[in-house]
């Protein structure tokens, strides 16, 4: 896939170089999933990430005696997954299609290898990646202020 | 007498006397929050602007706040929508069909659907927010070709409290309206958006140059909000919130409403948020 | 208009004019150890030969050495009490088979004469007729009392210890807003009050006073009196750019220090003459068919004054004493085009532990300037 041609709408993308876009397009491949359909596993293996096209993806944890439910959900133009930057390279939560999905995964692997020799593209990746994980933590954090309670 | 001439002409009314209106239509929208349909016993209508409030008095329990939840375009028909949550809103929850009530105003500074014209609208809402925030929704369907690209964000604490639910079914029938609707806790039932109302925002079409956004909710949810808006080149002058404070009078005098300068019963209780980003952030204020 | 003088022997006549004028004449007389405002009948009725001493948190008569029939300065009550009072019935509704009917409480028809009310409370008085008369909705208890009023103004002869009307800009010499003004002369030869008309109402009265025409030495001696008391003012605020100041401060560590005096007592509101803020409250008869709704005086240091949903937004003294204070001196200039104080300094006088209102301005103001 082009990756210009989805670029504004992509939070990771837009902070991206030129050659830096370059690297990350030839490392990427499309994803298409169907609703329910399930993007990884807790504890799987974190070698890839995603921007999303369209659709969303829900993040849940399984619980036994409980179905999987959603805690947060992701839509187009954002990250999906953090794990993959970090030791050990796991996944701490299960990613499943919300609807008719469509993705593009880039090669976490490859993106982490280029990044041990190249410090610079390190710093960019490492700053789209903790901007995710802030803003995420901030949401987080209004989610469990449970504002629409009633007093 | 010493006091100017103007300040006294004019009839002696008593600005705190209801109108008795008797309840038509009682509905739960969760399971403490009522939508009321209410008609005047004199038959005169209520017309009010979007965003703006009545006084409501229960016989012998008192008198709260509320804001109209109903069609602008439907001034016969007050409609209220009230969660209950202390003596007076219980006792509306309570209230059954015929019963009476009554009722003062409208009052207050609504929403700038007029400013909003010609614009891209983006109406954002959390909890029982969206009440107050329906009436534009009606007005802007009415008169949906003078709108630019007009988007509903809504959040709610978890599917059960979601209010509306046939007018957000029938409103994300249209091809004109975006409407995203998130909660913070989902259920098994629950297949739609789990997160707060900033993580939908980034779907959300709109030109920051030349959108409105109106936003009623919590404090916290609508400061985040705005922010957001802000970072995404929306000036906070084009930014509109809803605030609340305690009211007894709603006509100036009894001095609860205040929040800086402004009495909220006449000088709200929409602002922009760039007139009071700075007293949101004081705490206690 | 002209100046009247009339001897203190024939002062009587005033009560007389404006009894069979079909007025209640309301004005200062002694009470439970103060000089409060209530019914005055005659002369008799005032408090002769007492005046006041004031400090913060202290208030006291003291016996005068003459005796004058206003040698005081201002006293707990102000005449607010009789013009938004403290508790007003509004409205009755009664119930019948479901139905409901709503019946406005009839207001009293009486006209009050106020006698001997000071520069800062004409000035108080004209600040609550914007509150309740000029901002739209009218207040029609307010409205009927202002309407039907006939105000007897007096400059003061003597300042308290907590008046501080000169920065204010509010007196002490009465300038607008009143029928009549008089002043006081008391010399070892002659005991006195030199009248003046502000209205044709006043004139009408004037006119059918028993006294002479002021000579130049009658209006100088005015001039001198109130001068003197100008003079003599216990205390002062700098009130230039308190707004700004404040407004620029809400979260100065001063209000921490102001509210481990403050008791939230709610004296300070209750005592101002311009503080307007009230509740409305509910009641209903024994068999339940008729509810009433009536409003009294209200304060925001109240611990629920802010509720909101049950829970006060200003929950901390800390906060309310910074409402309070903000509004009185700040956000009052955006509502009502003027600061919300007078300088009468009863909150200074009737606050329990003396929180002085000028202390607490100067004490921003002076810190802001050590680090300007």
């Amino acid at each position: 896939m082009n990756l210009r041609s989805i670029r504004e709408k992509s939070e990771l993308l837009t902070r991206l170089s030129n050659t830096e876009l370059d690297l990350f397009e030839s490392v990427s491949s499309e994803v298409q999933l169907a609703d329910g359909e399930i993007l990884f596993e807790e504890g799987g293996v974190a070698d890839s990430f995603f921007t999303i096209v369209s659709g969303r993806i829900g993040l849940e944890l399984t619980s036994p005696g409980r179905a999987p439910v959603s805690i947060q959900t992701l839509g187009p133009g954002e990250l999906v997954g953090v794990s993959w930057f970090f030791d050990p390279y796991r996944w701490n939560w299960r990613a499943r299609a919300l609807g008719d999905t469509h993705l593009v995964a880039f090669d976490a692997v490859a993106i982490r290898q280029k990044c041990e020799v190249d410090r610079d593209l390190a710093l960019e990746v490492l700053g789209v990646v903790a901007e995710e994980a802030v803003r995420r933590l901030h949401r987080t954090r209004i989610q469990l202020l449970d504002l629409y309670r009633s007093s | 007498m010493t006091v100017a001439n103007s300040m006294v002409s004019g009839p002696v009314t008593e600005a705190m006397l209801p109108r008795p209106f008797r309840v038509i239509s009682h509905r739960f929208e969760t399971p403490d929050t009522v939508t009321l349909e209410l008609e005047p016993d004199d038959g005169a209508d209520l017309s009010f602007a979007p965003g703006q409030f009545t006084m409501l008095y229960v016989f012998g329990v008192g008198e709260v706040p509320i804001s109209i939840s109903g069609d602008p375009h439907r001034p016969e028909i007050l409609v209220h929508t009230v969660r209950s949550v202390g003596a007076v809103t219980a006792a509306i929850a309570g209230l059954g069909i015929g019963d009476r009530v009554g009722i003062r105003g409208p009052y207050g500074v609504g929403w700038p659907v007029g400013h909003a014209e010609g614009r891209d609208l983006v109406v954002v809402a959390g909890g029982i927010g969206l009440a107050p925030l329906r009436p534009v929704v009606y007005d802007v369907i009415a008169r949906r070709d003078r709108f630019g690209a007009v988007s509903i964000v809504y959040g709610s604490r978890s599917p059960i409290d979601l209010m509306f639910q046939e007018e957000l079914h029938s409103w994300r029938s249209r091809f004109d309206l975006q409407i995203e609707v998130t909660v913070d806790r989902s259920d098994e039932s629950w297949f739609g958006d789990v997160g707060v109302v900033t993580g939908l925002l980034p779907r959300i079409p709109f030109d920051p140059e030349r959108a409105v956004a109106m936003l009623c909710g919590p404090e916290i949810m609508m400061k985040v909000v705005a922010n957001e808006l802000e970072t995404r080149g929306v000036a906070p002058e084009n930014v509109y919130v809803s605030v609340e404070r305690n009211m007894k009078c709603a006509i100036g005098f009894c001095g609860h409403c205040q929040f800086g300068s402004d009495f909220l019963c006449r000088d709200g209780p929409v602002l922009a948020y760039a007139q009071v980003s700075d007293r949101l952030r004081v705490p206690e204020l | 208009m002209s100046q009247v003088v009339v001897d203190r022997g024939d002062i009587g006549t005033l009560f007389e004019i404006l009894a069979s004028d079909g007025y209640t004449i309301l004005g200062p007389r002694v009470r439970d150890e103060a000089i409060v405002y209530d019914q005055v009948r005659g002369v008799d009725d005032l408090p002769i030969g007492w005046t006041d001493e004031q400090e913060g948190g202290a208030y006291r008569l003291v016996a005068r050495d003459d005796q004058a029939l206003f040698g005081y300065a201002v006293g707990q009550h102000s005449w607010k009490k009789f013009l938004f009072p403290p508790r007003t019935t509004l409205l009755e509704v009664k119930r019948d088979n479901g139905s409901l009917e709503f019946v406005q409480h009839e207001v009293p028809e009486t006209r009050y004469a106020f006698l001997g009310v000071r520069a800062c409370e004409l000035a108080a008085i004209a600040i609550q007729d914007k509150v309740f008369l000029g901002s739209g909705e009218v207040d029609h208890t307010y409205q009927t009392a202002r309407r039907d009023g006939f105000t007897v103004a007096i400059n003061c002869m003597v300042a308290g210890g907590t008046c501080f009307c000169v920065s204010m800009g509010t007196g002490p010499r009465c300038t607008s807003g009143y029928d009549l003004v008089l002043t006081e002369v008391i010399d070892s030869d002659r005991h006195e009050f030199v009248f003046e008309a502000g209205t044709e109402a006043g004139q009408s009265v004037v006119q059918r006073l028993p006294g002479r025409v002021a000579s130049d030495h009658d209006v100088v001696r005015v001039d001198r009196i109130v001068e003197t008391t100008a003079a003599s003012m216990g205390r002062s605020m700098d009130n230039t750019g308190v707004k700004e100041l404040l407004l620029a401060n809400l979260e100065h560590p001063r209000w921490d220090d102001v509210a481990e005096r403050c008791l939230a007592c709610t004296n300070c509101t209750l005592v101002c003459p311009t503080c307007f803020c009230s509740t409305i409250e509910d009641s209903v008869t024994l068999d339940g068919e008729v509810a009433t709704r009536s409003r009294r005086w209200d304060s925001c240091f109240t611990f629920d004054f802010s509720n909101l949903h049950g829970v006060p937004v200003r929950s901390t003294t800390k906060s309310r004493y910074r409402q309070w204070m903000t509004h009185k001196l700040a956000t009052w200039y955006d509502q009502f085009g003027s600061s919300g104080c007078v300088g009468c300094g009863r909150c200074i006088t009737w606050c329990p532990v003396g929180i002085d209102i000028t202390a607490e301005v100067a004490a921003i103001r002076a810190s802001q300037e050590v680090t300007a």
